[in-house]
């Protein structure tokens, strides 16, 4: 792994204001910081958790508006992630584990994006492709395909993710989310 | 017709090809002929592939129908739709514009390149950041001031008006060694003196190994994804129908078709870089052309084309030059008919042709019509409308002043005008409206433009097409904005850049 010497967590309760801040973003802004991002280091990724939220309003009535995202190495050196569900309180609140312990579900795999595959919405980022999750095969999470930028150029700290659902070869655009550094984690699979 | 190695025509291709390489080149004019030999020279297999045909120096002569049917796309009467409607012409055979230009080499205007980084996060262009690509670009084409000896009476006379009017006029720099002054640039340079990329950047790409197809239209970006894997492409028949396949792959496609057909190629092998910008952003730097009768006897065929700029009115927006048109094509484009028409034909020994060309502050855009044909929209804004008004009449004023007898505006309604009180009388006092200024060009420029930002520009900074791999821009078509100056440097400069942006690229690649 390389050095982390750059990272710099953010506090670890609560959100920042930029994280916030950009998660209040009206759409066309979000995916002008989509288009513009640069793609995250993969090894500055693993082995930590980001306190996630989707922006739209209506995750918050379906609560998934707050979850946890954690990357992890395979042995072989791969990466991939999972995501945590977590108490749907106030974003101003902090990310709490619902029930008190992490329970991972929605595994992924992490690729920079194939420009020559069909999951290619944008070449400037991350792919975090749930088919590739090893999730079981019908699991719902596994049409889950986002994509992820870095919002400052340089920092993996806070980060703009996309999210897609396949269906078939369709892509339907479903949200976006931010992510901003929370914790180190030691999980793996 | 003998032909240099490495150059294959329509008759060369009887039958459906399949080739490889490691790039691809589109077009081979300013852009494309320079594109090419730089990769070629960096050690990359380059084939360029040029719709329009091989014709070397030693067919060009000084006879415009055969030769604008020859060298120019549409046989130069390519139109922008809009009000006034804009006529345009390019070239359409190896070297692309560059044999059928006036050879104006001007660097682009600092000014120019510091609105580029500042409003379009172009890096690495301002503080003399492009010097070393012009001087590169100037040492291969040989641009240079005229010899003495070769300007003709029309120049001279347009300088004598600027001088007696006590105006800024420069000398034109050109891509030229020894120009004769036959002055017959327009219809391809017959002494070679002219260094257009037929003559200059396309031996030099042949002899480090690349192979220009000519009479090869690129009908299609061939992908996988969002991955450029080659071209489809056509032979063009002598009569203009499609001929044998010709299908390339390369992992690295160069388009340089200019601001018409680079963005309409783009579209119709349904590349859409998100920014929404393809196509738009159309410049053209308007033009409008005065025509000046003198008493004595001008012979404005003899001498450069173009010896002088007028400059005094750059920050204004607008350039003045002499331009001598033979009689067909002048007479095609004054805005008289009948007798009115044969006063001032009967007289072409003594005229002057004058021109200004406009900074101009709008944008229209292209569009692909049914069928896949590109069309120009652009639409002459009031602001840009008044400063052609204002920079011919003090043309006009320019000519009078250098002892012109009549002078013809660009304006339908406008009287031969007699005196310099007449320009006061008729052009300045009156509002004269847009659908009667005739207005052409020879620049267009912007409709993939380049910069920073995916959300706003098409290209990048150095003309890769955002959200594409393996597709790059090297032409006009990447100015975000005009120059106000010829093109061709400013397109030769950027050109050799991207040149060494995809040799750098394509260096890791290798690594990796």
């Amino acid at each position: 792994m390389k050095s982390q010497r750059n990272v710099q967590p953010a506090d670890r309760d609560l959100p920042s204001e930029k994280y916030l801040s950009l998660g209040a973003l009206p759409n066309k802004e979000l995916e002008a910081v989509m288009l513009r991002g640069e793609r995250p280091d993969p090894d500055r990724l693993a082995g930590w958790e980001f306190r996630g939220m989707n922006t739209p309003n209506f995750t918050k009535l379906l609560g998934i508006k707050k979850f946890i995202k954690g990357f992890y190495k395979s042995p072989g050196g791969q990466l991939f992630g999972y995501n945590i569900p977590v108490v749907q309180d106030s974003t101003s609140s902090p990310w709490s584990y619902k029930g008190g312990v992490a329970k991972q579900f929605g595994f992924y795999r992490v690729d920079p994006v194939d420009a020559a595959t069909r999951d290619n919405a944008y070449l400037n980022s991350l792919l975090l492709d749930y088919g590739r999750g090893g999730n079981h095969e019908l699991d719902p999470t596994s049409g889950l395909r986002d994509y992820l930028v870095r919002v400052e150029p340089g920092s993996d700290d806070l980060m703009l993710g996309k999210a897609y659902y396949a269906l078939g070869p369709l892509r339907v655009a479903t949200s976006y989310f931010v992510l901003e550094r929370l914790r180190p984690s030691n999980f793996t699979r | 017709m003998r032909r240099p190695a490495g150059i294959f025509t329509r008759d060369d291709v009887i039958h459906d090809v399949v080739l490889d390489c490691d790039a691809i080149v589109v077009g081979s004019g300013a852009g494309g002929g320079v594109v090419a030999s730089e990769l070629a020279e960096g050690g990359l297999d380059v084939i360029v592939l040029e719709e329009g045909g091989y014709h070397p120096t030693e067919e060009f002569a000084p006879e415009p129908g055969a030769m604008t049917r020859k060298l120019y796309r549409d046989g130069g009467a390519s139109m922008a739709i809009g009000t006034p409607t804009i006529l345009y012409a390019e070239g359409r055979c190896v070297g692309g514009s560059t044999v059928i230009n006036g050879g104006m080499s001007w660097r682009t205007p600092e000014k120019v390149l510091d609105r580029w980084y500042r409003e379009d996060h172009v890096d690495g262009v301002r503080d003399g950041g492009l010097d070393r690509y012009f001087e590169r670009v100037e040492r291969y084409i040989s641009a240079a001031h005229q010899d003495p000896g070769t300007v003709g009476r029309d120049n001279q006379l347009l300088r004598a008006g600027a001088d007696a009017r006590g105006w800024k006029v420069v000398d034109n720099i050109r891509d030229q060694v020894h120009c004769a002054g036959t002055n017959n640039c327009a219809f391809g340079c017959p002494t070679a003196a002219k260094r257009s990329t037929l003559v200059s950047y396309i031996p030099r790409a042949l002899a480090f190994g690349a192979r220009v197809y000519s009479d090869v239209k690129v009908e299609r970006i061939a992908r996988a994804g969002k991955r450029i894997v080659g071209v489809d492409a056509r032979v063009v028949r002598a009569n203009g129908t499609r001929g044998p396949k010709v299908t390339v792959r390369a992992p690295i496609t160069v388009v340089c078709a200019g601001a018409i057909y680079t963005p309409a190629l783009l579209m119709a092998s349904g590349i859409r870089p998100p920014s929404g910008a393809l196509g738009k952003n159309l410049t053209l730097h308007p033009n409008a052309k005065v025509v000046a009768v003198f008493d004595e006897n001008v012979e404005g065929w003899k001498g450069v084309h173009q010896a002088y700029q007028v400059r005094e009115f750059q920050d204004e927006g607008f350039l003045m030059a002499a331009v001598t048109l033979p009689p067909s094509v002048l007479a095609m484009s004054l805005p008289r008919y009948g007798d009115e028409l044969h006063e001032i034909i009967k007289d072409y020994n003594r005229i002057v042709s004058g021109g200004i060309l406009v900074e101009d502050t709008v944008s229209g855009q292209v569009r692909l019509l049914p069928g896949g044909m590109p069309m120009a929209f652009y639409q002459l804004t009031d602001h840009d409308a008044e400063r052609i008004v204002r920079g011919t009449a003090l043309l006009a004023e320019l000519l009078f002043a250098a002892g012109a007898r009549k002078v013809l505006m660009p304006f339908d309604g406008v009287p031969l005008l007699r005196s310099a009180d007449d320009v006061r009388r008729h052009v300045y006092g009156h509002r004269i409206p847009k659908k009667h200024i005739e207005v052409m060009t020879v620049h267009l420029m912007g409709t993939a433009r380049m910069g920073g930002d995916p959300a706003r520009h098409v290209c990048d900074a150095h003309g890769k097409v955002h959200d594409t791999e393996g597709l790059w821009v090297a032409d006009a078509s990447l100015f975000p904005s005009p120059i106000g100056v010829n093109p061709m440097e400013t397109i030769m400069a950027l050109a050799t850049r991207n040149a060494e942006r995809i040799l750098d690229h394509q260096a890791h690649r290798r690594a990796a």
